[in-house]
């Protein structure tokens, strides 16, 4: 498989270590703004997603966490070429069936049958269980969907598949005739989770899975996450708004705004010592389910809304809204993305730890 | 002790479909008196916007109905008042605020005309006046330009600054008791503590009492003194937040913080889960309704419907074994 991989990705200069699975180099995505009806002229560009660098190790969990509008979805689509990134590298380095490493692809530039082969690598489960199961489709040909979109298998071999699938995340077999609408949120989102495992992926999306159910619903289709992810040996890249959910399921943990990263650490530096401003403002505004703690905390309440992406303020982009935003510097020079402890990246002029949880 | 400003006593309410009646609240008895922030929480269908449609009296028949109950408010019973009256306490007396801030604006009229529109028809003042005081609401609730914002329509706010609006209307009369369902589901994180912060502030300074509605159990325990837990259409335990959240004493309570991912937790392995969902409310199970996702139901849970009863511990609660679980010495096995 990896001899066809390569083949149509252009050939990889890039050296990418053995356990990384993904990097991602100066992703960009932008989405024209267009005026005029016969003669569309562009004039304008929002800029959802703005040169973003990360990697993604084997087996592991990178959640990805910004408020609404700051890229987080528009990055994982990017990734998997749902949407055609403006410009910049996704590497993907998948394994073969032996073991082996591959060597690796890039999927911003891919061409149509190598793109095809990675869809089977790289999987989605999407936010809104009611919106992405086809009503007028039963269960068993949502999962097995993929299967015959990719000429996986006989008819038989494939409905044995579904079962077994359904089975791995806590559905019944019986089960395969019903349609969608005879689930409950959390049962659905299950089948959204049988149909994602069921060309064998090695990398998944998650994009906000459990934001629509409820807590109790929540913490079930949590636990199966983390049990497939050990069971298949796979890995993750979780987006999400909570984040204690988050702090849950991460291994590392990328805080987005405005189409950049702004703080990227593994799971516990991040919550015990987080150094940007934004990302201080963020975990504080998190509640705590104790009254006492929520009696005694400091909330850091920012100031005003997130600006527009089609307009973002020049130099650090959170510098509109920062407590610690110094004129003549924060407004105009663009703080990079930098590491300043082992693994811990920090994109501010005056990164302080500050402990808020 | 005082009188309560609100009495709420057995509600029922149903709603005929054509599977069969939802009995979406069933049974429900409370108090909240004047100043007091209560929160009421629960999962999706457990009744709790339901039990808030009721006292505002939002409930339409043929659709759904009271089919029993009293809901005294400051000495009145709402559900004996002609429309008449009951159009003077909504907005008035009792304001109520929604989730959605967007569909609860009108997008073709201004926030200005909007919000003169409510003045106008609760109080007894000039049109000049009303605009007055319109704009000094949108400054209390920090809406920066409260003049020139007066002109804007709702597409032109953000969604934290359409909630804030939303706050300025239902503040605008001084109710005596706001009715706030998930008023902050729909924002975001840092906007939603812009949003309780604001909430928290005006309700303190104007002693005015609160009912908020939420699943989110993390955004009661810093906003509320009281707490009310709802399941399947009624009330399984209320008691004071520190209660209720350091030791919970009905299983479905205890679950549900289990089950939450915590901010502040280094890591657990796995979360705690409550198996199953919650039961149809067409044919609920017979007994206490929770017995059949409950760890320690026992024949007796399935048998009766167990009442809201004082626990030894201060809060009250509906369950049966509730005197002789432990339920703080017992760890949870986390279940699939």
């Amino acid at each position: 498989m990896s001899d066809t991989m390569h083949q149509g990705g252009a050939a990889s200069t890039q050296t990418i270590p053995e356990d990384v699975i993904l990097r991602v180099n100066h992703l960009v995505k932008e989405f024209p703004i267009s005026r005029g009806v016969f003669f569309k002229k562009k004039v304008g560009a929002v800029h959802a997603v703005s040169d973003i660098s990360f990697q993604v190790k084997r087996g592991e969990t990178l959640g990805l966490v910004g408020e609404s509008g700051c890229g987080k979805s528009t990055t994982a689509r990017s990734v998997l070429r749902l949407l055609q990134p403006t410009s910049g590298e996704v590497w993907f380095r998948g394994e073969s069936e032996d073991g082996t490493i591959d060597t690796a692809v890039d999927v911003a530039a891919a061409d149509r049958d190598v793109l095809r082969r990675l869809r089977r690598e790289l999987q989605i489960v999407f936010q809104d269980p009611y919106a992405s199961l086809n009503p007028r489709m039963t269960v068993a040909s949502i999962v097995a969907e993929p299967m015959t979109v990719h000429g996986i298998g006989n008819t038989e071999e494939r409905v044995e598949r579904v079962k077994h699938l359904l089975q791995v995340v806590g559905l019944s077999p019986e089960h395969t005739n019903r349609y969608p609408h005879e689930f409950s949120g959390g049962q659905r989102q299950r089948i959204g989770v049988a149909r994602a495992l069921a060309l064998n992926p090695q990398f998944l999306v998650l994009d906000e899975p459990v934001s629509a159910l409820d807590v109790s619903i929540q913490a079930q289709v949590l636990n199966l996450m983390q049990d497939l992810q050990d069971e298949f040996g796979l890995t993750y890249l979780f987006i999400a708004h909570d984040l204690s959910v988050v702090r849950h399921i991460s291994d590392r943990v990328a805080v987005m705004y405005l189409g950049k990263i702004v703080e990227m650490t593994d799971r516990d530096t991040l919550y015990d010592r987080p150094m940007h401003p934004y990302t201080h403002a963020l975990l504080s505004a998190v509640p705590i389910p104790d009254p006492h703690i929520e009696s005694t905390r400091k909330r850091i309440i920012l100031e005003g809304d997130i600006p527009s992406p089609a307009n973002p303020p020049p130099g650090c982009r959170f510098n509109t809204r920062c407590p610690k935003a110094e004129a003549g510097k924060c407004d105009v020079d663009e703080p990079p993305l930098t590491e300043l402890e082992g693994g811990h990246w920090v994109a501010c002029h005056f990164p302080e730890i500050v402990r808020v949880v | 002790m005082a009188e309560p400003l609100l009495d709420v006593q057995d509600i029922r309410t149903y709603f005929s479909t054509e599977e069969g009646v939802v009995k979406a609240v069933d049974g429900v008895s409370f108090k909240v008196n004047a100043g007091e922030r209560r929160g009421v929480v629960g999962e999706s269908g457990c009744g709790k916007s339901v039990t808030a449609m009721s006292i505002m009296r939002l409930i339409e028949p043929p659709a759904g109905e009271i089919v029993t109950g009293s809901i005294i408010f400051d000495g009145r019973d709402l559900l004996e008042l002609p429309e008449s009256e009951m159009q003077r306490v909504r907005g008035g007396e009792i304001a109520m605020i929604f989730q959605d801030p967007m569909t609860a604006l009108n997008p073709v009229y201004t926030i200005g005309d909007q919000l003169i529109e409510t003045i106008l028809l609760h109080q007894k003042v000039s049109k000049t006046e009303a605009r007055e005081i319109a704009i000094q609401q949108l400054a209390d609730v920090h809406i920066p330009y409260a003049k020139a914002r007066m002109e804007d329509y709702p597409h032109q706010f953000s969604g934290g600054m359409r909630q804030r609006v939303m706050i300025a209307m239902g503040l605008s009369c001084d109710p005596k008791l706001l009715i706030a369902d998930e008023p902050t589901t729909a924002l975001d994180v840092t906007t939603q503590a812009q949003i309780m912060h604001l909430m928290l502030e005006l309700a303190e300074e104007r002693n005015t009492a609160v009912l908020l509605i939420t699943h989110d159990l993390g955004v009661v325990a810093g906003f509320c003194d009281t707490i009310q837990v709802m399941y399947a259409g009624s009330i399984i335990e209320r008691g004071t937040a520190a209660e209720i959240f350091n030791n919970p004493q009905h299983p479905y309570t205890w679950g549900l913080l289990g089950s939450m991912t915590r901010l502040d937790e280094v890591h657990r392995d796995r979360l705690n889960s409550v198996r199953g969902a919650p039961p149809s409310l067409i044919n609920p199970p017979k007994g206490c309704r929770f017995a059949p996702r409950c760890d320690f139901a026992q024949d007796i849970c399935r048998e009766a419907l167990p009442i809201l009863r004082q626990s030894p511990e201060g809060q009250r609660v509906a369950c049966h074994r509730a005197d002789e679980l432990d339920l703080k010495s017992i760890v949870m096995e986390p279940s699939a």
